[in-house]
């Protein structure tokens, strides 16, 4: 049975995932202030989003859009008629002294994923508000508040309790950034937090009918930490119940420091969040038509950008497959193609850059890498004025430093020698320096023409055109 | 109601009343409670719940922006402020 390869110690875990993403609107959720990410504070604020007596918010219907999209696009119900309520709590970051979310008719309702194979039910995904900012290290004495993300439109995606595991839990999350990524509903940047996760994990023996006591882990920022984060609570919560206690139902916070979730509980009751309707907003129908205009708005999904890329550009369905498996660089594909060999092209990206990103933990937009300059970098292997091996070494440098490939190359002497003179040269100083291998050799040992191509190499600090010295030396022993 | 619930429900919704008090609002509250009772003894079993009185659908806006932002003058308008932020007690997590 598959579900036994997920027990830890004859336990199965049980996870089920809250996404909070942030849709990529104009404006606000109910707010005419411009939604964007790095602005200075207090600069996109609306007299909505301070809770001013006598304002009333409008619904963005962009936001529906987006919202209705990710629905399309997990096969789920889409809401004939949605609900906005009022979730109740005082928090110095929410100056109306509620949240706008949506509790018992959310946007979307009853969708699916598919993980290597499994389907992963989606409960519902529901459109509500961001809170403010706080920052607690301005001032020894106060924190200070940001109301710039006050009011941006969130989509929070709940799914049932489907997950067995951390890592099909990061599958399932790395699945929802795809999807959210090639909707263009948000950019799904993690570390700037535009993509959240809260994981809630339980355990249980696998003949239970029933689920475990359940901790709720809140900000987790980054794959790595999901899985790590679910992981330690595994493992505590099998500690607590092997030696005969119980898990409290509880949320947790993660530290990425230590490595660890800790209590987040600060005070004696549970909060009540009084949830009601919305009074200023009055229920939302939305009609089959206004869907199938929002349907025929759709961008190009994962599966589908596949097939195109491999009738339009030739590719096999693996190579096509792992391009198209993240949108920005299917995008960034497309943009270095424009110049470059294509096969070259996908052999690099799928090889060394992916194996940069994986390393780093970041996606593409976050790194230094732009298409222009990874094109060229393609381009000069093309055309040998570098080797694959120093074309190895630059990209580590515009890895780190963003710099161009030309001045790289340039700046460290790195052109690929293919004078042939000059490997002549540096062919007949290695001969004669390792006469004994010369005749070695010849007499027959012809593993050693590895040893002289390698010390061609190291004589150029791996500069020589490989082909080029291959050919001279076979030329130079025959 | 007792005092402990009541105490609850004043803080959550942050209202600061006295202890004497107590008694009248647990009175007030207690009337409501039982007009709430009646009205459950009614038989709504064939009614679909009826969520706004209004029976309008909400309006909604284009997304486009509208720019309302007065820093300065929001920032004033508040108890406590500097040139960017506004200032709150400090929250201990």
């Amino acid at each position: 049975m598959a579900q036994n390869d997920t027990l830890i110690k004859g336990w199965q875990p049980v996870i089920g995932l809250e996404v909070h993403v942030q849709l990529m609107t104009n404006t606000k959720l109910f707010s005419p202030a411009k939604n964007q990410f790095g602005e200075d504070a207090n600069t996109l604020v609306d007299l909505i989003d301070l809770g001013l007596p006598g304002v009333l918010p409008v619904l963005n219907e962009g936001a529906m859009k987006q919202g209705i999209k990710f629905g399309l696009a997990t096969n789920a119900k889409i809401a004939e008629t949605m609900i906005f309520d009022r979730k109740n709590y005082f928090y110095p970051d929410l100056p109306k002294g509620y949240q706008i979310t949506q509790l018992h008719y959310p946007i979307v309702r009853d969708g699916v994923v598919e993980v290597n194979g499994k389907k992963i039910r989606i409960h519902q995904a529901h459109l509500e508000e961001d809170a403010g900012k706080s920052i607690h290290d301005k001032y020894d004495d106060k924190s200070v508040i940001d109301l710039n993300r006050s009011g941006v439109p969130l989509l929070e995606i709940v799914s049932e309790p489907d997950i067995r595991s951390a890592s099909e839990a990061v599958e399932y999350l790395k699945k929802i950034h795809q999807i959210i990524t090639y909707l263009d509903i948000s950019d799904g940047n993690m570390s700037q937090g535009s993509m959240r996760c809260d994981a809630n994990v339980s355990i249980m023996k696998p003949e239970d009918k029933e689920f475990g006591t359940r901790a709720e882990i809140k900000n987790i920022n980054s794959f790595k930490f999901v899985e790590k984060a679910i992981n330690f609570e595994i493992r505590r919560q099998i500690k607590i119940l092997e030696a005969n206690g119980a898990v409290e139902q509880e949320t947790r916070l993660y530290d990425s420091i230590k490595d660890e979730t800790r209590s987040m509980r600060t005070k004696e009751f549970a909060n009540d969040y009084r949830y009601f309707p919305c009074p200023d907003l009055v229920p939302t129908n939305i009609s089959e038509e206004f869907i199938e205009s929002v349907r025929k708005d759709m961008d190009e999904l994962p599966e589908e950008k596949q097939e195109r890329f491999m009738s339009t550009y030739n590719l096999n369905e693996y190579d096509a497959g792992v391009i198209c498996a993240d949108k920005q660089i299917a995008n960034f594909f497309e943009e270095v193609v424009k110049d470059a060999d294509i096969q070259l092209a996908a052999k690099w990206i799928i090889g060394d850059l992916n194996a940069l990103l994986n390393k780093h933990d970041i996606c593409l937009d976050e790194s230094k890498i732009d298409a222009a300059n990874f094109s060229e970098l393609i381009q000069k292997i093309t055309d040998n004025t570098i080797s694959g091996k120093i074309a190895k070494e630059v990209l580590e440098e515009i890895w780190i430093t963003g710099t161009k490939v030309t001045e790289v190359i340039d700046s460290k002497g790195m052109q690929q020698i293919s004078d042939e003179g000059e490997l002549e040269n540096i062919i007949e100083t290695i001969l004669n320096e390792n006469n004994n291998q010369v005749i070695a050799y010849k007499s027959g040992k012809d593993k050693l023409f590895g040893f002289f191509v390698g010390q061609v190499m190291k004589a150029t600090q791996g500069k020589a055109n490989p082909g080029l010295v291959n050919e001279l030396l076979k030329k130079r022993l025959s | 109601m007792d005092k402990i619930e009541l105490k609850n429900l004043l803080f959550l919704a942050r209202i600061n009343a006295k202890e004497e008090e107590y008694p009248e609002i647990i009175e007030k509250l207690e009337n409501t409670f039982e007009l709430i009772d009646e009205m459950q003894e009614l038989d709504l079993s064939d009614l679909k719940p009826l969520n706004n009185p209004l029976e309008l659908s909400n309006v909604s806006r284009e997304d486009k922006g509208n720019n309302r932002n007065n820093k300065k003058k929001f920032l004033d308008n508040s108890s406590e402020s500097d040139e960017d932020y506004f200032n709150v007690p400090k929250i201990i997590e």
